[in-house]
């Protein structure tokens, strides 16, 4: 080789190494925008409290250094989450640039979420990633306004060691719960299981009613979308719902004024043998804060009806953008750096500090990641088996206004004592005018 | 300037206050009560739909009903107990002694808590399992231990009035204390020299000298009482059942709940209309007194 064509083969490789280290240098990961286009945005997220999204809180460093953006969390209690959001949506708000709500309220807020659907296509964010269910919880009308960062299958919380004393075998159906709850509190005198019939706290009291309907053959509408639930079989799920206090007197006698925290804090205390509940109280029961030692704590599928063939219920807390932001292109790196695997992975994976060891995932990949399961006592390999089926809440503009309707006569049922079949009928009369009301604003 | 335009002139800053902070949102929510506006379909105003907000209310709607009546109930012993117990506090707490001081001081904390604390408060006092009500209950009352208080419709109902009038006796207890004040000590010093025992004095010469106040005051706690909403949304949301929804709170739940603007707007100026009427009322009241 020539000693000039020796200098022009180095130059050329010096120069192909080079643009090598430079693009790896400038590279970002999680299709982030490379070159920190929003360098010095603040972005400020309203959301509810959870250690999934404390432990997120912990990690936004990573996001900064990232993409130079700081973002900050702004916590409101869950009951009061739906209050809050809509002040700020209907007053026009752009003091929160990302909001996190349930599904069912995205449709009456679709008009101030903005669409995520062309930030997802151009960015080629992969949402196979989740499970079906969830992918179409996020969307309204075809339309995406949310990712899935927080969701929840229903599981069955109970108890080893009372189950142990009472010689019981973990219930797969309503019917074993009912018979288990009962042989427990028989042995134990701890109330054989707790639920939430309590009206005020986000509706909290239908999810467990879902189940009950839905597993004996009825729904919320019929095909021409008028109110079903109060027919023979939304009757009979409805009693069967209330009847684990009412008849079978299996519950804790609290649970008429129990919300969800009551719920899962009477377990974490001793006091109630099992619940049926989303999965993220696992968190809660086997935490610091619990009286329970995590090997006192068992978890299977959410008990079902029908032969194990009924659904059960999944909710999700997606995440979204506010249409009022002034920084949604900046929301939107958020939004992909937050739902990226790595993170859900480490967060449900790190035990070493109980204010943000959370187990919530979204992602199939991580329900199946072995050393996840490994970390969480293979809960989630149980939790996918909850999702088999799974629905999740109407989402229609009324929902709120039905839904209110409905804790009302939940607790109407418990609490008052009314019967059934007339609850349920002034329920669906109400819920009747309510659609009528609403045909009228669409005139 | 002419002495007959200047006092115009002086009152137009007043005026010009009342007319943004008062009479724009009430003329403004007047018009959102006659159209149809539903915020999660639109944030703007929709079509002209007259009084048939109001006519579906009154005529159509279960639960508007329900809460009037709520509201009564609730408004009813509400002010009846604070007046009562403010007025003995007031008659008991009124000399300076170094105890009675103290003691005003002591209560007058329940009124300087913000509302929504109290509520979430005496709800996690109520609560069967971890609530001290429960254990009190429990050592006095028999039976009455891991009694579901919040959810029971009755008891419910009593907690919210007796949670009420906790945060409400000590205002009106030093507004009876100031007017207990200002009576002349010459009647109540020839009444006891002629005689009269202290429940006479009280009945007799006290009480009616305080009518005035105490008209006031009960017209002043009726409307805190009508348009109360903060205990209700932590303590009880209403139920259990609609057992404790009253007027606010549905007013509160239609707008910002079901975004119905419009209907939201029919059932507050239904509840501001009685509010006006107590408050001209309450300013009659108040210009009579003026010599």
């Amino acid at each position: 080789m020539k000693r000039r064509q020796f200098l022009e083969a180095a130059g050329a490789l010096a120069a192909t190494s080079f643009s090598g280290w430079a693009r790896a240098a400038t590279e970002v990961p999680y299709g982030l925008k490379p070159g920190k286009p929003y360098k010095g945005v603040q972005l400020k997220m309203l959301l509810p409290p959870a250690s999934q999204f404390r432990a997120q809180q912990k990690r936004l460093e990573q996001f900064e250094a990232l993409t130079g953006i700081r973002a900050t969390y702004g916590y409101v209690p869950y009951g009061q989450l739906l209050d809050k959001l809509t002040t700020e949506a209907v007053g026009g708000s752009d003091e929160y640039d990302l909001f996190c709500y349930q599904d069912s309220w995205m449709a009456s807020l679709v008009g101030y979420l903005n669409p995520l659907d062309s930030s997802i296509a151009a960015d080629a964010l992969d949402m196979g990633r989740y499970p079906e269910v969830f992918r179409e919880a996020c969307a309204v009308d075809g339309q995406t306004y949310g990712l899935p960062i927080r969701a929840h299958p229903q599981m069955l919380f109970y108890r080893k060691d009372l189950l142990a004393q009472a010689g019981g075998k973990v219930p797969a159906s309503w019917q074993d719960m009912v018979s288990t709850a009962g042989a427990i509190q028989a042995k134990t005198e701890v109330p054989g299981v707790a639920l939430d019939y309590v009206k005020g706290s986000g509706f909290q009291n239908l999810w467990l009613w879902f189940n009950c309907l839905w597993g004996h053959g009825s729904d919320l509408f019929d095909e021409a979308g008028l109110p079903r639930f109060n027919d023979a079989a939304g009757v009979a799920g409805t009693q069967a719902y209330v009847d684990v206090l009412l008849k079978d007197k299996v519950a804790n006698p609290g649970s008429s004024q129990f919300n969800e925290y009551d719920m899962v804090n009477s377990m974490a205390q001793g006091k109630s043998a099992m619940i049926m509940v989303w999965w993220w109280t696992y968190s809660v029961l086997t935490g610091d804060r619990s009286q329970l030692k995590p090997e006192q704590v068992g978890f299977a599928p959410m008990v079902r009806f029908n032969n194990g063939q009924s659904p059960t219920l999944t909710t999700l807390m997606p995440f979204g953008i506010n249409r009022q932001s002034r920084n949604k292109a900046a929301a939107w790196e958020f939004l992909k750096w937050v739902s990226n695997p790595d993170l859900e992975v480490d967060i449900v994976s790190d035990k070493s500090d109980p204010e943000t060891s959370d187990i919530v995932a979204t992602q199939t990949a991580t329900f199946l990641n072995a050393k996840v399961n490994e970390v969480n006592h293979g809960l989630h390999r149980v939790a996918l088996e909850s999702l088999q089926g799974a629905r999740t809440l109407p989402k229609m503009t009324i929902w709120p206004e039905v839904a209110s309707v409905l804790e009302t006569s939940i607790s109407e049922i418990v609490a008052i004592g009314k019967p059934v079949k007339p609850a349920l009928d002034d329920a669906a009369a109400q819920v009747a005018r309510i659609i009528r009301r609403s045909k009228r604003h669409r005139g | 300037m002419n002495e007959r335009y200047l006092k115009y002139g002086l009152l137009a800053p007043a005026l010009l206050i009342c007319a943004v902070t008062l009479f724009y949102p009430l003329v403004q929510s007047m018009m959102y009560s006659l159209h149809d506006w539903q915020m999660s379909r639109s944030t703007v105003m929709g079509a002209f739909v007259g009084v048939s907000n109001y006519v579906d209310l009154v005529l159509h709607d279960p639960d508007f009903m329900g809460s009037v009546w709520v509201t009564l109930i609730f408004t009813v012993p509400s002010v009846l107990l604070t007046m009562i117990i403010g007025l003995a506090l007031a008659v008991l707490l009124a000399g300076s002694g170094k105890l009675q001081v103290n003691a005003r001081m002591l209560l007058v904390i329940p009124f300087a808590m913000s509302p929504a604390l109290i509520g979430i408060s005496w709800r996690f006092m109520l609560s069967p399992e971890f609530g001290i009500v429960d254990i009190i209950l429990k050592h006095l009352v028999p039976g009455m231990g891991d009694t579901p208080i919040l959810s029971n419709a009755a008891w419910a109902m009593v907690a919210l009035i007796l949670v009420d009038v906790w945060h409400w006796t000590p205002y009106f207890m030093l507004t009876f204390i100031g007017a207990l004040a200002s009576l002349p000590q010459e009647t109540l010093d020839a009444a006891q020299v002629d005689g009269a025992g202290s429940g006479r004095i009280f009945f007799e010469i006290v009480l009616p000298q305080l009518k005035p106040v105490l008209a006031i005051a009960i017209l002043l706690k009726t409307i805190f009482s009508l348009k109360m909403l903060d205990q209700v949304v932590t303590m009880t949301a209403g139920g259990p059942g609609s057992a404790t929804e009253t007027l606010p709170y549905l007013v509160y739940t239609t707008a910002f709940r079901y975004y119905d603007i419009g209907y939201a707007s029919a059932m507050a100026w239904l509840l501001a209309i009685v509010m006006i009427v107590l408050a001209l009322i309450y300013s009659r009241f108040t210009m009579e007194r003026k010599p």
